[in-house]
């Protein structure tokens, strides 16, 4: 039993350190942003791997925060770099409709 | 509760626990193997809903046999859980929307392309200006 | 002296307009959150507190931030509901393997594909759920939703030519039609078998 623990433990560490090798690399901030999401998504399991292994539910609201915290730190990084995207695109879409945009504005 | 069904319950936990830890990993490993983010975005949502539900589970089944309140802190997972199903999937949209929009998606990686196929007829049927990704 | 008793009486004609935008069903799922966050379910003299303050706080959050109610509305079908739960838990599980199985493959980047899917009923709220859903499924993202035709965009991944981007369609169009067997009202049902004959005649 106390090896699947260490298992669990060490799959979470690797999954962080993945996670942060993609937020050094990512070559976009969406991309970045997507790392934090999983690196999150680690954190909240590996708490969640704690409250089960020390059978201690005091820590199951911080689960809850964080989850939230998750959400809205995902779609505000979004739409900030909505509100700009000519900043971040390598290939735009459509490239002769934001250029046209641009002059007519 | 009797010995027996306490340790069939944490064998159940812990193997739980065990899948949601390996879907993180997978999601890792994805997040460094997929070329462009929208692929990127598929992993990434694997451990934030299912292996978040397999986390709760095994969290539930450990705290179950402990005390007579124990149960009652199945309301916080519950919570948890509705919350994760609900709020990753308008994230993830978002993200995919400008991810979209911005250019992040390697051409030569997409097969069939239909919404392409409606921007540019849109546009060449020139019905105004495309909205800006930030009104969605 | 009018002056106040005019204002006055604007003042709860406001309030009472605020207070008419309140929809209880909503607030009581509100003070069921409230509830689960609390404990509210022990069994002990607290737990009747908790919910009345629950409910005033919900009423008031409905107050200060009014939405529009739910056009249609929705009904639960039980049964369905149940099978719609297992069927969506089976497909996660499953597509998660799938996803796992397409990281660990080595060779060339594994491709995808965007699709167009058009709905058959016109709920908001069924296309909201069906969005939802298609994107807690793995291997499926929504990345645009034209509002009045109802075109769900899709990106699936691992669809790597037409056959398989059809057959993801089908399985879209599959979920829709058990959304819509297990919330819709009967209206939306009624829609959607109409949609289904139509296709089968077509087809």
């Amino acid at each position: 039993m106390n090896i699947l623990w260490t298992i669990v433990a060490v799959l979470l560490g690797a999954a962080a350190l993945l996670g942060t090798a993609r937020l050094l690399i990512g070559p976009s901030i969406l991309d970045r942003a997507l790392s934090v999401d999983v690196l999150l998504a680690s954190a909240l399991t590996g708490l969640g791997a704690y409250a089960a292994f020390n059978r201690d539910p005091t820590v199951l609201p911080t689960l809850l925060v964080l989850s939230i915290l998750g959400f809205v730190g995902s779609i505000s990084v979004s739409k900030f770099v909505a509100r700009r995207p000519e900043e971040h695109a390598d290939n735009p879409v459509e490239p002769t409709e934001d250029s046209g945009e641009r002059r007519t504005s | 509760m009797s010995d027996q069904l306490v340790t069939v319950l944490d064998w159940a936990a812990i193997l739980c626990l065990l899948a949601g830890s390996l879907l993180s990993f997978v999601a890792a490993v994805g997040l460094m193997r997929f070329p462009d983010l929208l692929s990127r975005m598929h992993t990434a949502a694997k451990p934030q809903i299912l292996g978040m539900l397999l986390v709760l589970v095994g969290i539930g089944l450990r705290i179950l046999p402990v005390e007579e309140t124990g149960v009652f802190d199945f309301g916080t997972l519950i919570l948890v859980g509705l919350f994760q199903v609900v709020t990753v999937p308008v994230a993830g949209h978002i993200a995919a929307r400008v991810g979209y929009r911005t250019g992040r998606i390697r051409r030569d990686l997409v097969v069939t392309d239909e919404l392409a196929e409606r921007l540019d007829s849109k546009h060449r049927a020139n019905e105004g200006p495309e909205p800006d990704p930030a009104q969605g | 002296m009018n002056d106040l008793k005019t204002r006055k009486k604007a003042g709860v004609n406001a309030l009472r307009r605020r207070l008419g935008k309140v929809q209880i069903p909503v607030a009581l799922g509100m003070t069921l959150v409230w509830m689960m966050l609390f404990k509210g379910f022990q069994l002990r003299p607290e737990a009747l507190g908790t919910a009345a303050v629950g409910f005033l706080v919900s009423v008031g959050i409905m107050m200060l931030f009014p939405l529009p109610p739910i056009s249609p509305g929705f009904r639960f079908w039980p049964l369905q509901c149940v099978r719609l739960f297992f069927y969506v838990l089976g497909k996660m599980v499953v597509s998660s393997f799938q996803v796992t199985v397409q990281v660990f493959r080595p060779g060339p980047p594994v491709k995808s594909s965007v699709v167009a899917v058009r709905l058959r009923t016109d709920a908001d709220l069924m296309l909201v759920c069906t969005a939802i859903t298609v994107t807690v499924i793995p291997g499926s993202v929504i990345i645009e939703v034209a509002q009045p035709e109802k075109i769900l965009y899709v990106h699936v991944l691992g669809a790597e030519d037409e056959e398989e981007a059809e057959k993801a369609k089908e399985n879209i169009h599959m979920l829709e039609e058990r959304i819509v067997r297990a919330l819709g009202t009967r209206e939306n049902i009624a829609d959607l078998e109409a949609a289904l004959a139509a296709g089968k005649g077509s087809a």
